[in-house]
């Protein structure tokens, strides 16, 4: 049963004439893909964190430009665009040009990892989640040389803070997915959706609560804001950085949390998959197979969501308690859910039975 | 009477801990997901407008008469010593039938402090402040009401009227 959407690209290239343009398009058409898609739906939310944080507060949020307000976003970026593109005299200017590059890479860069429906994805690598993570925490380096390049105390202080966060963090969100890879015996992603009949969700509710609190982490959005704490360090490690560099910063974060949610929906919640399609037979599939685009989407709006509903209800921790939760609470109940886990499939797949 | 200390076993201190920090993210959540549902108490300035008390004081307006069109101004310059930012600019002439006649009447209203002084102190209550407020421009020599911006035809004068119904004097 073939992606619709998947077998007429496939034939639209094939019937491509000469076969070096066959081989140009076939990789042009994903990476521009994977290059502007991320940062279309980077627009989309942040006018969606805006409103939705404003409806948190009994607010409106933007509403003028557009449906809705909904072209707010490219005003902004235009307006950020058009600012003086500044290198305070003492930074170190290869490094400070280098860093939000190296923040944007790694986060545009896993989406050719991340299947967005049935047969969808650019490359199927057989270790992608282990391959997601490591070059999703590329970004912390790029946060530490933004911080240290800058020349500022504050800057500094931000990305030491953000290494210090990944380090701890970093450990209970690769635990937690253990259980979700015990379950399902591949460290593919497409593997792991393709067997998720029953949401994982439901099976590692544990590990589902920990990945997120740790992911809330490792993208530094609140209450784990403490790199770009504004009240403290004055937006931290990018407090020196304007115009086009800033921009870039910013749609990382984006970027980040969007890919956040999507692993979420991804793990736990059966990706591109209908809920509970395997009920619905023949149809559930169709609907899963064709549709999973928009199943896909709606998942990860809705953990985007859950994140920015979070920043609108918690305060950013304190350092002390950051380190204390990640080692004293987090690590110890994702080893005991991976031990728990792991005794229970050894069971059912009669590892212990003579 | 000696207080009595009990000491919690830092196992129970522990679950406890991850117990409360559950319980507290669970009440705050649930809070500000009421308040996403709640009325907005922001209001689309532009597109719907307050409703003005019956006295606000807008941009100041020069009455005449609807039905022959003559103004009520009977030229008296009270208004002109009243006025706290000394703007307001009249002339008067005496015409034919010795009654004296209002050729200038100048405001303006970038000035203009909005006391009602001159509205209270006319006589034939001739002035009036209407309730119209968007009153910015991008000239400033815009902001200087002549006779013609100012002019509001109205079926009787604006006598103030005190609480209890009675006009003044």
């Amino acid at each position: 049963m073939n992606n619709v959407i998947v077998e007429i690209y496939t034939n639209l290239i094939n019937s491509l004439p000469f076969e070096p343009l066959k081989v140009i398009l076939g990789t042009l058409i994903p990476v521009l893909g994977i290059v502007t898609l991320p940062l279309l739906t980077t627009f989309l939310l942040i006018w969606w964190e805006r409103r939705l944080i404003a409806f948190v507060q009994a607010r409106l949020g933007p509403n003028r430009l557009g449906p809705g307000g909904l072209f707010q976003s490219f005003a902004d970026a235009l307006k950020v665009l058009l600012k003086e593109d500044i290198v305070s005299k003492d930074a170190d200017k290869i490094l400070f040009s280098l860093a939000p590059v190296l923040v944007f890479v790694p986060g545009i860069l896993v989406y050719s990892l991340m299947p967005v429906g049935h047969q969808m994805v650019v490359t199927n690598v057989n270790v992608a989640i282990f391959l997601f993570l490591s070059v999703a925490s590329l970004t912390t380096i790029g946060i530490l040389m933004a911080g240290w390049s800058s020349n500022n105390k504050y800057s500094l202080m931000g990305g030491i803070r953000a290494v210090a966060q990944a380090i701890s963090y970093e450990i209970p969100l690769l635990l937690s997915i253990v259980g979700v890879i015990l379950l399902t015996g591949s460290l593919s992603i497409v593997d792991i959706v393709e067997k998720q009949d029953v949401w994982n969700i439901f099976k590692q509710p544990l590990a589902f609560f920990i990945f997120f609190t740790c992911a809330l982490s490792e993208v530094n959005r609140i209450p784990f804001d403490l790199p770009e704490a504004e009240s403290e360090l004055v937006s931290g490690y990018n407090t020196e950085y304007s115009g086009f560099k800033f921009a870039l910063f910013f749609l990382a974060e984006y970027v980040n949390t969007f890919t956040l949610g999507a692993l979420c929906s991804l793990l736990f919640f059966g990706g591109w998959r209908f809920p509970f399609d395997y009920l619905l037979g023949d149809i559930g599939m169709q609907l899963s197979n064709q549709l999973g685009i928009i199943w896909f989407f709606i998942k990860t709006m809705f953990f985007f969501s859950v994140v920015v509903w979070i920043r609108g209800t918690l305060p950013r921790v304190r350092t002390d308690q950051l380190m204390s939760f990640a080692w004293k609470y987090l690590l110890p109940l994702s080893l005991f859910n991976i031990f728990i886990t792991a005794i229970i499939t050894g069971f059912l797949s009669g590892a212990f039975s003579r | 009477m000696s207080e009595v200390i009990r000491e919690i076993s830092p196992v129970r201190q522990y679950f406890k801990n991850l117990f409360d920090g559950v319980k507290a993210i669970y009440n705050g959540m649930r809070l500000t997901l009421k308040y996403m549902f709640l009325p907005k108490v922001t209001e689309v300035y532009p597109d719907v407008k307050r409703n003005l008390p019956q006295r606000f004081r807008g941009r100041f307006a020069f009455l005449y008469n609807k039905d022959d069109g003559k103004m009520l101004c009977i030229g008296c310059y009270a208004c002109v010593k009243v006025c706290p930012p000394q703007t307001i600019v009249m002339e008067t002439i005496k015409g034919e039938d010795k009654k004296i006649k209002t050729t200038r009447y100048e405001i303006n209203i970038g000035e203009c402090i909005s006391c009602a002084n001159c509205v209270e102190v006319c006589p034939v209550g001739a002035l009036e402040m209407t309730h119209e407020y968007e009153t910015a421009t991008f000239n400033q020599m815009d902001l200087v009401y002549g006779m013609d911006k100012l002019a509001k035809y109205v079926e009787k004068p604006n006598m103030y009227m005190p609480p209890d119904g009675k006009a003044k004097k």
